[in-house]
């Protein structure tokens, strides 16, 4: 996930912050109490130190391309900087001396600090596995040098293909096989995982075409990127430069809230961990009970589609007998719920602890565990089965912009009551007006909906 | 046997003089300018076989001198490196529209620049397409 530099400056001097009043709390706190006073004043003096310090060096400006050493040695620096005058102020103010722990201040402050840099360096610039595939529209030399540059210069990514505007003149030394014309836009994108498309031609004559593919792109979900400028610019640079280094203007079709996703993300992490510990005795019993009523394996690892159509395995326990899969085609006819997706009231191949589970969403718990490896997030449409896929109409498969979630708008709102068309289009809803608090809300509806096994079978 | 002539067109005079120390040791024989109507002089007098030319000049921009020497009388061939800090794809590609043959990117150390001048006069691109070459040079 790419942030914005100013988003990561926050985290930053937040994450310093909390660090900081942690500190100055293990220095003053005692067995008999804390010494308020003195540990709020050592907090403000250090913070004070520490943010001046931090402005005069540009500690938290990190588009300067500092690494991660460079980080840290800025980083102990600046620690030397606040620490030094704390210890100075020992020699003037002999109570302060006596109340604070001068040596757990700076224990507690110079672990948290060293390693919460090494940390935000390293989600930073660690580039994402595996590489994000591009997809560029145009084959001329505008497209010719885009591909050479993302293959030369972006760790993160790679061209899956070129698709060619009518008339083009094609050019021989691409970097990537060239897939079609761009009229085959729409085949390529439900094809071929795609996280972006360049449009790398902004000539008047292919205006009509390109307009086309971008909103192909947009009714898809998929993020494209259009040349800056059409016009020679020589010496003149944008004023704003880190929108556009790589001279396009990027788009996307989700609401792009950086530090909302962060927080998200945070979230997702503390609150799966949380539930996976005190979740553990009913899991662990449930999955004795399954393992000793039916023959085969606790988990059931099935193969969903997640954001922009990469696939991963989705874990649940197993409610049903072991060759389910198999015995679905004969029950085809029997489909209750409309659209690709099959849901069936009376499924004769569920198993008795099945039917349990299943009623209070028992089976979906080990999904915490696809939230922390990444390819989910606790609040977000379901991830469909690559069956249905490929049966989206082309504006239902925006939902694959955005990371699958284990709970959305359609689990609250009466689940398989509602048909798919309704369902999608809830989904389209949730991903355009998408917020935390709204986040917050849809788990809390959750709650009592697992809790009283409404709608679920 | 007369030594091959050089035109290097760049503004920045610390640059030129370092660039041209280089060339000279490749027994180069440059000839420098630092804005498009020198350069275009410098071309009538000195003939020379290849040319180095900067993109942002004081008037007139890189691009500007490179569609007029391609609208020479006598020497629109000329084969010609722009040098730039500004290398997005697009710059890229409107130096190649405007016919230049190389595209170097600032800053550039001695042995890139010797490698491009090289690959230039023998006429030989680089085994696999380089990001760096536009056009080959013709005739």
């Amino acid at each position: 996930m790419a942030l914005q530099p100013r988003t990561w400056q926050k985290i930053n001097l937040v994450g310093d912050c909390t660090v900081l009043l942690l500190a100055a709390a293990s220095a003053t706190v005692f067995p008999g109490g804390i010494h308020y006073l003195v540990g709020l004043a050592m907090a403000f003096c250090a913070m004070a130190i520490w943010m001046i310090g931090g402005r005069v060096l540009r500690h938290y400006d990190i588009a300067n391309g500092r690494g991660i050493a460079g980080d840290v040695a800025l980083t102990l620096v600046l620690l030397f900087a606040t620490l030094f005058p704390m210890f100075a102020l020992r020699l003037f103010v002999p109570r302060y001396a006596a109340t604070a722990n001068m040596q757990s201040f700076v224990v507690v402050f110079v672990l948290a600090v060293v390693w919460l840099r090494l940390l935000t360096s390293w989600i930073r610039t660690r580039p994402p596995e595996p590489p994000e595939d591009v997809l560029v529209i145009g084959v001329g030399p505008l497209g010719r040098h885009t591909g050479l540059e993302i293959a030369a210069s972006r760790r993160d990514r790679r061209v899956t293909g070129y698709l060619a505007l009518r008339g083009e003149e094609r050019d021989a030394r691409l970097p990537a096989r060239i897939l079609g014309m761009v009229d085959a836009l729409e085949t390529v994108l439900k094809a071929h995982v795609v996280h972006e498309v360049y449009l790398a031609n902004g000539d008047e004559a292919h205006h009509a075409e390109v307009q086309e593919a971008i909103r192909v792109c947009e009714r898809f979900g998929i993020p494209f990127a259009l040349p800056a400028s059409r016009f020679r610019i020589a010496r003149a640079e944008p004023r704003e430069r880190a929108a556009l280094d790589d001279g396009y203007v990027h788009y996307v079709s989700f609401r792009a809230k950086p530090l909302q996703l962060v927080l998200k993300r945070a979230f997702d992490i503390v609150a799966s961990s949380a539930a996976l510990v005190a979740l553990a005795p009913l899991m662990i019993s449930v999955a004795v009970a399954i393992k000793l009523t039916s023959k085969g394996p606790v988990l059931f690892r099935q193969v969903r589609v997640g954001r922009y159509g990469r696939t991963f395995h989705m874990l649940k326990f197993r409610s049903m007998v072991q060759n389910a899969e198999a015995l679905k085609a004969k029950l085809l006819a029997k489909n209750e719920q409309t659209g690709p997706v099959f849901k069936m009231e009376r499924d004769p191949r569920i198993t008795a602890i099945g039917r349990f589970i299943r009623k209070y969403s028992i089976d979906e718990l080990p999904q915490f565990l696809n939230v922390l490896r990444g390819e989910m997030t606790i609040v977000g449409p379901r991830p469909p089965i690559p069956g249905e896929v490929a049966q989206y109409e082309a504006w239902q498969r925006r939902r694959l912009s955005v990371r699958p979630g284990i709970t959305c708008v359609w689990q609250v709102s009466g689940r398989n009551r509602i048909g798919f068309e309704q369902w999608m289009y809830l989904d389209m809803q949730y991903i355009d007006n998408w917020s935390l608090g709204q986040d917050f809300q849809l788990i809390f509806r959750t709650v009592p909906v697992v809790l009283f096994g409404k709608g679920a079978s | 046997m007369s030594r091959r002539v050089v035109l290097l067109v760049e503004d920045d005079p610390l640059l030129r003089q370092r660039v041209k120390i280089w060339l000279e040791s490749e027994k180069f024989d440059v000839r420098c300018a630092s804005e498009y109507a020198t350069a275009l002089e410098q071309i009538d007098a000195c003939a020379p076989a290849i040319a180095c030319v900067d993109l942002t000049l004081p008037r007139e921009s890189g691009l500007d001198l490179v569609e007029a020497i391609r609208k020479h009388a006598r020497h629109a061939m000329l084969p010609i490196i722009v040098m730039s800090d500004h290398h997005s794809p697009e710059d890229m590609a409107e130096a190649e529209r405007v016919g230049a043959n190389a595209f170097l990117k600032k800053p550039f150390a001695r042995p890139m620049l010797l490698k491009y001048v090289e690959w230039i006069l023998d006429g030989t691109q680089p085994s696999r397409p380089s990001i760096h070459t536009l056009r080959r040079v013709d005739g």
